[in-house]
């Protein structure tokens, strides 16, 4: 376990089991795999760090499941619509992963 | 392979699969004035796959019922003849994935059987969104609209390895290979089919221009249904309809359904919650 600054925090990294903000539980319960909205959430949270290990493989699936979608959808340029869907994708992806890990 | 081969063969009705016996059978029926739904659930009680399906729909959670309905004729009366019609047809393409399914082992049907399912689910899920009536429709639709390539995978099954094997060895769409190996894609193969089958023209639209929405001209809102189903279903690799990549949606399709970009997430977001529901028809 490392405690990380929460603006320095990396996608697939895993939280320790219970995550306390002061008194306050901010997570709860289980080890939990790192996302973008989860390290925006504990940010509007105020929290400044957190302990997280790092588990390779996990930074590495989240990182694979990034470069796959990007390198897909690299042939739709700009278009808005298809960066919308290939966000989507990213999330649903990271999701099943968080899932699996349960 | 020519276009005038698979006509051919679509013309000879006895190598058909037997998909349309049952459903043909069935529309000549609810197509006489003068049939009672005794006489439609007697039908339905014949097959034991649709009447399974017509039992299962009814107790569905989409019907909400507090008792459960045990009877065919029953489940009639809460479903509708409309919505039995598209259970039928739902089954029929069903058995059809499943007879097809060991005719080539280079290629897992089951993958389609996912992405068309997949993209059903997403079809029925947009229409109600953009408040169309017929959604269930849209259902048929999107299980439908890949027959093509079934069709192809049981009747030319060299032709269709040759596709896979170009598929994957130029980094093309399917319906690129199909173009060069048979001269014809699955889109244009599934309209012929389904106008063989004398299919209703909002599936044969559905089939035949999926990836070329606006050339649907009238059809063109109800074809964008299905259009940005599948393209949600390859993003998301639900399945697979053979190839790896992602098709576009068409601008001109996105403006003709309405929907602002965020609609995106909220669509996924239900059929997450679909799919936590069995299957309505079954698995390969």
């Amino acid at each position: 376990m490392e405690e990380k600054k929460v603006s320095e925090l990396q996608e697939g990294l895993i939280t320790m089991k219970e995550v306390y903000f002061g008194d306050r539980q901010v997570l709860v319960g289980r080890r939990t795999i790192l996302t973008l909205e989860l390290i925006a959430r504990l940010a509007a949270h105020g929290i400044d760090s957190v302990c997280v290990s790092e588990d390779v493989d996990f930074v590495q699936r989240f990182r694979m499941i990034n470069e796959r979608v990007d390198k897909k959808f690299s042939v739709f340029g700009n278009n808005p619509l298809m960066r919308r869907i290939a966000g989507v994708a990213k999330r649903y992806f990271k999701e099943k992963i968080v899932k699996s890990f349960g | 392979m020519k276009q005038e081969e698979i006509q051919r063969l679509i013309d000879e009705s006895s190598q058909l699969p037997t998909l349309l016996n049952f459903y043909a059978k069935f529309r000549e029926k609810i197509s006489d004035p003068r049939i009672s739904a005794g006489e439609i659930a007697q039908l339905i009680s014949s097959d034991p796959s649709v009447s399974g399906n017509v039992l299962r729909t009814a107790n569905s959670s989409f019907y909400g019922l507090m008792n459960r309905i045990h009877t065919v004729p029953h489940a009639i009366v809460i479903i509708g003849f409309s919505g039995v019609h598209f259970i039928v047809l739902n089954t029929a393409v069903f058995n059809m994935f499943k007879e097809s399914e060991l005719a080539n082992a280079a290629f897992d049907l089951g993958k389609l059987w996912k992405h068309s399912l997949a993209v059903a689910r997403l079809s029925r899920i947009i229409a109600k969104k953009v408040n169309y009536a017929a959604y269930e429709e849209m259902f048929t639709a999107g299980l439908l609209h890949d027959i093509g390539k079934v069709f192809v995978f049981k009747y030319f099954p060299e032709e269709f390895n040759r596709v896979i094997f170009t598929v994957n060895q130029k980094n093309i769409s399917m319906r690129e290979a199909e173009s060069l190996v048979l001269e014809v894609d699955h889109a244009r193969i599934g309209e012929m089919l389904l106008r063989g089958w004398n299919l209703p023209e909002t599936l044969i639209a559905t089939t035949a221009y999926h990836h070329d929405p606006m050339l649907a001209k009238q059809k063109a809102k109800t074809v964008s249904i299905v259009h940005t189903a599948n393209t949600l279903a390859h993003a998301l690799e639900l399945g697979s309809g053979g190839d790896d990549l992602v098709p576009i949606v068409d601008a001109q399709a996105w403006l003709q359904l309405g929907l602002s970009e965020c609609a995106i997430d909220e669509i996924v977001e239900d059929l997450k919650k679909e799919s936590e529901i069995p299957d309505e028809i079954g698995e390969l």
